[in-house]
């Protein structure tokens, strides 16, 4: 009896530990500290990110969208701790049990580095020019331990090579010998070599040409589905973001001011932001009759952000009392929210 | 740019290239990054230059700026007829006098391109007493007669920062308000706003426009955006290894593309997939300079080529059914356009 208990309430713990989200961040916050003077007084702090919350499912690509400075790739790196994150919590199911990331040691992240990977913008900038691209594919399988003999490591790499599309022959090439498509081919191939269950696409396909980066974007979609790999794809260009996220996460200033699925965010932007970074995208349709929002300005500093809603010096409806609060999300559907007064 | 439907409608000529070939020699060998470029821009109009890394249309713009290192680059043969003078062989002093004057020019990167140790006003300033004779006075005045011009709140003081002083929005406001400050009849814009993002790209884009229409000036603008080219061009050059493979205008382009090259650029854009599907691609890549394939260029990652496009190089010629009478019409570089509509 009591046995039957324990077991019944340990299959639902499982299943629900199955359901809950691969990763749930919640309020978190990287400042970097600035010092100025001849004694290195602590002046204020860069917010780069300033409490960000929001759930990433398994097999699902969530995008973090939103111009330079708002804090998408802090985010990115501050979750997988390759900066270490101010305050918050990252908590990761793809173990047995839940663990937030933010409260492992080095070394016990370390070990976990090994679901959680990421793939650069610049993929000349991040290989070694001095290393073939065997050894930069199996270096990590190396340093983990995971495979030993020479044998056993040329036929990792053939197969990861032959998964992103390059083929086996030109292992023993250098990085310079490859074009910008196949280099960041190299990069997934590397990233992937751990079988990870979480990669950050950070700026993934922004380097490349159009072709290139249709080419990459269909390669990483077949690699979700293959080996069931959850995404934060993190990127400028809301035309890719649109096509390959199931929800969109759009920043500003170090906070997501919205975020929904692609089809809700696409087809009821509801943060004045949003709607006017959607409406400065050129589509390529020249007959098409738009009204855009241009918006006037730069973003603030995020020394010191605006009082109230970020927003409110560029807002082109701003009131008020915008100035005076920070809005509260607003839930306009079960998985869309805004952050903005006139919704409230 | 409003109506575009007036290509034809008796503007003249501005800048005419033909055959313009532009080649690199080097220690590996001749790169022939242009290699028989036509096009043309009519005054007032704007010519967007789209096409991968690599295409040559970069290189083309510094070519007509007489911008190209010599050696390596040298201007290989063609010409580049500016309001009928053909500018290819002219001085370095003639080209001088044309550069900044009549030929404005902007670059992806401004930080680059501004020199940091001088004020904004010093640099905009250098143009004007170079060309038009003024002195120190005057050129600061029109220093912040341009800022103001481009949209650069309080001029009177900006007109004293340094370029690091800038954010990227506003140093290339400042790159436009250098390029302008001559009124030049020629704007060439190299990836004006790719470093920029995209609320500050509409706002250089918005100030773009607004110049052109209060100015009357031509513009060459290059980007591999062709989301910028749909929304801000009235022709279009589509470029590939060193050559224009098809040339519309703006709606024809988009509407009706037919050189399997074009028509794959406008496939594998997500912007006009539906979500779900895959993308379509051109599969392998861009060529390289060295040693471009035999025929038609395109023919190694092209789904229709044939043996014949191994062979014969197609020729830049119009549509069938267009008139002849006029250079602006859509011509297209395939040998195989009925093939290439069903793609």
């Amino acid at each position: 009896m009591t046995t039957g208990t324990t077991t019944s309430a340990a299959t639902s713990a499982a299943a629900a530990h199955a359901a809950a989200p691969l990763l749930e961040v919640r309020d978190l916050k990287k400042h970097f500290p600035i010092y100025t003077g001849l004694f290195r007084k602590h002046t204020g702090d860069v917010k780069a990110v300033d409490g960000l919350s929001f759930d990433i499912g398994r097999t699902e690509t969530v995008s973090l969208v939103g111009e330079s400075g708002c804090g998408k790739t802090t985010a990115g790196r501050s979750i997988l701790r390759l900066i270490e994150p101010t305050a918050g919590s990252a908590v990761y199911r793809g173990g047995d049990r839940a663990v937030d990331l933010f409260e492992l040691s080095t070394g016990a992240m370390r070990e976990r580095r090994r679901d959680l990977q990421i793939i650069f913008q610049d993929p000349f900038a991040s290989l070694n020019p001095r290393i073939p691209v065997a050894r930069a594919i199996s270096e990590a399988l190396e340093v983990h331990g995971i495979l030993e003999g020479r044998d056993e490591l040329d036929q990792k790499v053939a197969e990861l090579m032959e998964l992103v599309g390059l083929r086996p022959e030109y292992r023993n090439r250098y990085p310079h010998e490859f074009s910008g498509g196949q280099r960041q081919r190299i990069g997934i191939a590397r990233a992937l070599a751990l079988k990870p269950k979480f990669i950050v696409c950070d700026e993934a396909v922004s380097a490349l040409d159009v072709s290139i980066q249709a080419q990459v974007v269909n390669l990483l979609k077949d690699l979700q589905s293959e080996f069931d790999l959850s995404y934060l794809f993190i990127a400028h260009d809301l035309s890719v973001v649109k096509y390959i996220s199931d929800r969109i996460a759009v920043m500003y200033l170090g906070r997501i001011v919205e975020i929904a699925t692609a089809a809700e965010l696409f087809e009821n932007p509801s943060h004045p932001y949003t709607q006017a970074l959607l409406s400065a995208v050129p589509r390529p349709e020249p007959r098409a009759k738009r009204e855009r929002i241009i918006l006037k300005g730069d973003v603030p500093s995020p020394i010191d952000p605006p009082s109230g809603c970020h927003f409110h010096t560029r807002c082109p409806v701003a009131k008020p009392e915008c100035a005076q609060r920070y809005p509260d999300p607003v839930k306009l559907s079960e998985t869309h929210s805004a952050a903005c007064l006139l919704l409230e | 740019m409003g109506e575009q439907n007036e290509g034809r409608a008796g503007k003249r000529e501005l800048l005419r290239l033909e055959g313009l070939k532009t080649h690199f020699h080097v220690e590996e060998g001749v790169s022939k990054a242009v290699d028989g470029v036509d096009y043309a821009i009519l005054e007032g109009e704007t010519l967007g230059v789209v096409g991968e890394s690599g295409s040559g249309k970069s290189v083309t713009a510094l070519t007509i700026m007489g911008l190209v290192p010599s050696p390596p680059g040298r201007i290989a043969a063609g010409r580049i007829l500016f309001e009928g003078r053909d500018l290819v062989g002219l001085s370095e002093s003639e080209m001088q006098k044309l550069r900044g004057n009549e030929i404005g020019m902007i670059f992806q990167e401004p930080m680059t391109a501004l020199n940091p140790v001088f004020t904004v006003g010093n640099q905009i300033g250098e143009t004007v007493r170079l060309h038009q004779g003024l002195d120190e006075i005057q050129a600061r005045a029109r220093s912040i007669e341009m800022l103001e011009l481009v949209g650069i709140p309080s001029p009177h003081t900006r007109v004293d920062c340094y370029p690091h002083e800038l954010s990227g929005g506003m140093r290339q406001r400042v790159m436009i308000a250098m390029a302008m400050a001559c009124g030049p009849k020629l704007l060439i814009a190299d990836e004006p706003t790719t470093a920029l993002d995209v609320t500050i790209q509409a706002q250089i884009l918005e100030l773009m426009r607004g110049l052109q229409e209060e100015r009357g000036m031509s513009i060459l603008l290059i980007t591999h955006d062709l989301g910028v080219v749909a929304e801000n061009a009235h022709h279009v050059a589509v470029m590939y290894a060193g050559k224009v493979v098809e040339y519309a205008s703006v709606e024809d382009l988009f509407e009706r593309p037919r050189h399997p090259y074009t028509i794959g650029l406008l496939h594998s854009l997500p912007d006009l997939a539906p979500p779900g599907e895959r993308l379509k691609t051109i599969p392998g890549i861009v060529p390289s300079a060295f040693a471009f394939p035999s025929g038609c260029r395109f023919r190694t990652r092209c789904p229709i080529a044939t043996s014949k496009c191994a062979e014969i190089e197609p020729p830049l010629v119009p549509l069938p059914g267009e008139p002849t009478d006029t250079d602006h019409v859509h011509t297209v570089a395939c040998h195989h356009l009925d093939e290439a509509q069903k793609l």
